[in-house]
Formats: C-alpha cells, structure tokens, sequence
C-alpha cells in the first residue's frame, strides 16, 4: 500500500471508530430568542473543541446590529445583537471544515422609540374652537319658564358638536368669576371659551337667554 | 298555595314615658289595579324629568331604605331589588305589611319596575318601625339605624306627627354627620297648619310636601316654614301589599318619590366622582335646583318648589375653567 493512500483510509477508520456528532456537529446555539426592539441581547455560542467557527446574518445589518464580544474562553462565542425593527432575524453557525449549521433566530417586538430632537420647535396648542355657554339665573329656585329652557334638546345638539353648558344662579356665576354689569336682565347666557393654557377661561360675550331651540342653535354664531 | 291565615294586628303602639309617637299621615286609597300601570298613568315619572338622572344611572350600586310599616316582599316590583328589612315593632307578621302603606312607599322608592320605582335599579332595605296599625315609637329610630348600617344612606321617612325630641334631634344630627340623607313627609294636615310635621321640621332632615297633576300644592299638604321641596302626592301608583297596584294620595307619596330621586342623584355624584354633600349643603342645593310653584320663592305649601332632575343634573357637569 501506498504512502498517499493512508490519509483518506485514517479518515475511515476515524468516523467508524468515533461518533459522528463529534466530527460534524455544528455550533451549540440556542435555537430562539425573544427581543424587544431598541434592546440589547447577549447570548453564547458552544463551540465544539479545538475547532474554530463561522456564523453569518442572514438579514440586513441595517436592522439588526450583531456583534460577537472577544473574550479568552475557546469554548464560548458571544454575541450582542439589537434589534432596530421588528422581526425575525436568523444567524447561521458552522464549524469550519465540516458539514452542517445551527441556526438561532433573534424575535424582535416592539417599535422604536420616536427620536428626541431638542432642536425641533414645540408648537403652541391649538386655541380650543369649543364653547361654554353658562346660563345665568337669579339666585334661588327656578322658574318654570327657565326650567322649560333648561331642558331642551338642542343644548344635547351643542353638547354633541363639542360644546358644553350648564346653568348657575348669579351668585355662583360671579363666584366663578364671571362678570355680569349690573342691569343685566337675567337669566341671561355668558359665552365663555377655554384658554390655551388649560387652566383658565375668557368671557367673550353675554347675551339674553335663549328661550327657542332655535335660538340655542344660534349661540355659537355670537362670537364668530 | 296552603291558604293563607288572617294574621291578627298588632294593637297600636303604646309608648313608654316621654316616647314620641308617630304615626302615618292620613292616606287616601284610589284606584286598584292588576295590571302594571304606564309610565304615563304615573305622572310624576314624566312631569319632573327623571330621565336626566336615568341616562346617568338607574339606581345599580346605591343602597335606599324605607321605614314604614313593612315591606310585601314577594311583590312582582319589589322582590327583585329587595335585599333585607327587620321589624322594630314586635309585630306577629315581624317584617311583612299588613298595612299597605309601606309597600306603596317602598315601591315608589326601589320598585324594580321603571313607571313605578323611582331608582328602580337600586338595593331596597325597609325597617318596619311602624306597626301594622300605623303607629310608631323609639323603634322608628332603631329601624332608621338599621337601614344606615345596612349601607343605605338615604331612608324615606313617610310618617311623623308627634313630638320632636333632645335625643331624636341629637340622634338626626349624627346621622346627618355620618352623610346620610333622612326624607320625611311634610305632614297632610292642610294648608292652614302653623307648621309642618315633626320630625320633618329639623334641620338635619329634608321635608317634603305634595303637589297635584298641574304642579299646584295638594289640598291636604300641610304649610309650614321649613319644606325643602315638593313632590307628586296625588294619585301615585305603586305596590300593592298582597299583589297588583293601586294609588294612593298623600305627602307620605312625595317623600319616597324625593328619596329616590336623591338615590339617584347620589349615585351618579359617585359615578362622576363628586363630593356627596351632607345635608346642609344638600338641602341649599335643593333650594336653587327646586322650580318655583306656588309663590314665588319659598313659600309655606310647597318650600321653594318641586325637585327638577334636570337643575340637580347640572351639578353633575364640571364647572367652566376660572374666568379671569
């Protein structure tokens, strides 16, 4: 027999003699990993004696950074990965000069949290387009004819379109602050409307009270 | 059904030394009925408005109490919202009504149906301190307690007539303290009374007179300087103690038909998340959400008017921001 023919015989014997798993086993991997998106992971990778390994993304990095952290141990790989979009992400591991991979998969959830620019400007808050019709009565009980105006359905109608109402007798109107000359005829409504603020009103107008559903209809028109 | 057995009445309270006695206002019985009356037929349902407080709650999650003569628990309207009641009076019948009044009231307040029970969504606890011929003592009290214990803050008192004690009026201002809200009947003795019934007339209880269909006060109501609202006395349909329905007429109907009234507004300030406001500040509150009849302003036969869900309602909406 002849020198050059030992090697591939040597081969032979060798797979016979030690399991297969030992000479063609692939990189110890962990097989799923959940992440959230904008986090970072760390997981290890065994890897088999004496060998050396290879691995390769199969995604676009642009979306998911992976990195293998160096470290002195020979027998454990690890890796940083952060995901930036959600998804699945799958890392291939070989052994170098063998057959056969491992696979991990990197489950990404989660979005990213919106960039913070500083030097965006914030906008001022949108001045409230709803009213508050605050209808003024004298203090005491009400009358029926004020009773009769309280309950019909076109304050529903205002409600419905974003605006607000409520009656108070003149005592609790001036409580709020609310200003009403004196000789106004009561019950009378003061057209009241948010602030941008959040914290205050502005009285835009008073007028005699509406006594017509139709005239309820009317009030925003006031302070157009 | 075993037929049932006449159950004798008890006689009448005998009071021990110094106890006021109390006892129904008298009542006047109209019609009978088998059959469920309309929401129309019972008028105060439709005139006052009660469907401002209803599109906020029915009365689920609120405890009410009523202390009367008993309570017919097997009635169609009442037995689904019934939860507990206990006899003050020694009666043989203990909790049940042999008189009919305490039915009525209590169907008014909690019956299960909306044309005849107010807060018909409501938990119904009734103490039985009258006794079946209508008379009451110191065990008015304890049944008062009963209901506040048993978590119903707001009791329908349809009865009264007697004296007013130091310790009734000690004992009403600490419930009052405690938050709760005691309705009683302003009394049916007319309208040339010098005074409406003890023990309505104390500042810690909120007194209520009766008012006809057309808003007018009852003949019957008794005037008097301190009656915080009025409400629909006269021909009031509810339960009727062994089944079916009948009227009944009297300040003894306005005072469950406030109370349950009050139940409703209460439970919907809880809804909102409102403060519940004792009952100085309640009957204030009363005072400018009441609508004029009568007089004008406070008068002697119906207070400052009838109760208007719709002004109560207004209480339940946020203020405006401060104008400045």
């Amino acid at each position: 027999m002849r020198l050059r023919h030992v090697a591939p015989l040597a081969l032979l014997l060798l797979t016979s003699v030690f399991p297969a798993s030992l000479l063609s086993a692939p990189p110890d991997v962990p097989g799923k990993l959940p992440a959230k998106v904008g986090k970072p992971l760390t997981f290890d990778v065994r890897i088999p004696p004496g060998k050396k390994f290879g691995f390769a993304p199969g995604f676009d990095r642009a979306k998911c950074t992976v990195v293998r952290l160096y470290s002195d141990d020979v027998t454990t790989a690890s890796f940083l990965v952060i995901p930036d979009v959600a998804g699945e992400f799958y890392l291939t591991f070989w052994t170098e000069g063998e057959v056969g991979f491992s696979q991990t998969v990197i489950v990404a959830n989660g979005s990213a949290p919106p960039p913070k620019d500083p030097k965006l400007p914030v906008d001022p808050p949108a001045p409230s387009t709803s009213l508050y019709f605050l209808l003024v009565r004298p203090d005491g009980p009400s009358s029926p004819a004020f009773t009769n105006l309280i309950g019909l359905p076109e304050w529903e109608t205002l409600k419905a379109k974003g605006h607000k109402y409520k009656d108070k007798t003149l005592t609790e109107a001036v409580n709020l602050g609310v200003k009403i000359p004196t000789g106004t005829t009561l019950p009378c409504v003061v057209i009241l409307r948010p602030r941008a603020d959040g914290k205050t009103s502005e009285q835009l107008a008073i007028a005699p009270a509406p006594m017509t559903g139709a005239a309820i209809l009317a009030l925003p028109e006031l302070v157009k | 059904m075993p037929p049932k057995k006449a159950i004798p009445k008890s006689p009448a309270h005998k009071p021990a030394s110094g106890e006021p006695v109390h006892r129904l206002p008298p009542v006047f019985v109209g019609r009978g009925s088998e059959v469920l009356p309309s929401a129309e037929e019972n008028w105060g349902m439709a005139i006052m408005g009660v469907q401002y407080l209803r599109t906020i709650t029915d009365g689920a999650g609120i405890k009410l109490g009523v202390v009367d003569t008993g309570i017919d628990d097997t009635h169609t309207i009442l037995a689904p919202n019934f939860k507990k009641a206990k006899d003050y009076t020694g009666s043989s019948a203990g909790y049940r009504d042999r008189n009919g009044h305490g039915s009525h009231c209590s169907g008014t307040v909690f019956g299960s149906n909306r044309a005849i029970g107010v807060a018909s969504g409501a938990d119904g606890y009734h103490g039985k301190g009258l006794g079946d011929s209508g008379s009451g003592g110191n065990g008015l009290m304890d049944a008062i307690e009963f209901c506040l214990s048993e978590g119903a803050l707001v009791v329908s008192n349809s009865w009264g007539g007697g004296s007013l004690s130091a310790d009734w009026q000690r004992r009403f201002r600490e419930w009052a303290e405690r938050g709760a809200w005691l309705v009683f009947a302003g009394g049916n003795s007319g309208p040339n009374t010098p005074n409406a019934d003890n023990p309505g007339v104390s500042e810690w209880l909120i007194n209520s007179a009766a008012l006809n269909v057309n808003l007018t006060p009852a003949s019957f109501s008794s005037a008097g300087d301190k009656l915080d609202t009025s409400g629909p006395g006269v021909n009031i349909w509810s339960a009727r103690a062994g089944g079916g329905y009948v009227q009944m007429s009297g300040t003894s109907m306005a005072c469950p038909f406030v109370a349950g009234l009050l139940g409703l507004f209460r439970r919907a300030l809880e809804l909102k998340g409102k403060p519940i406001p004792k009952v100085h500040e309640l009957r204030q509150l009363l005072f400018r959400s009441s609508t004029d009849t009568h007089t004008p302003g406070d008068d002697r036969r119906t207070g400052p008017g009838w109760i208007t869900p719709a002004l109560l309602a207004a209480y339940l909406e946020d203020d405006p921001l401060p104008v400045v």
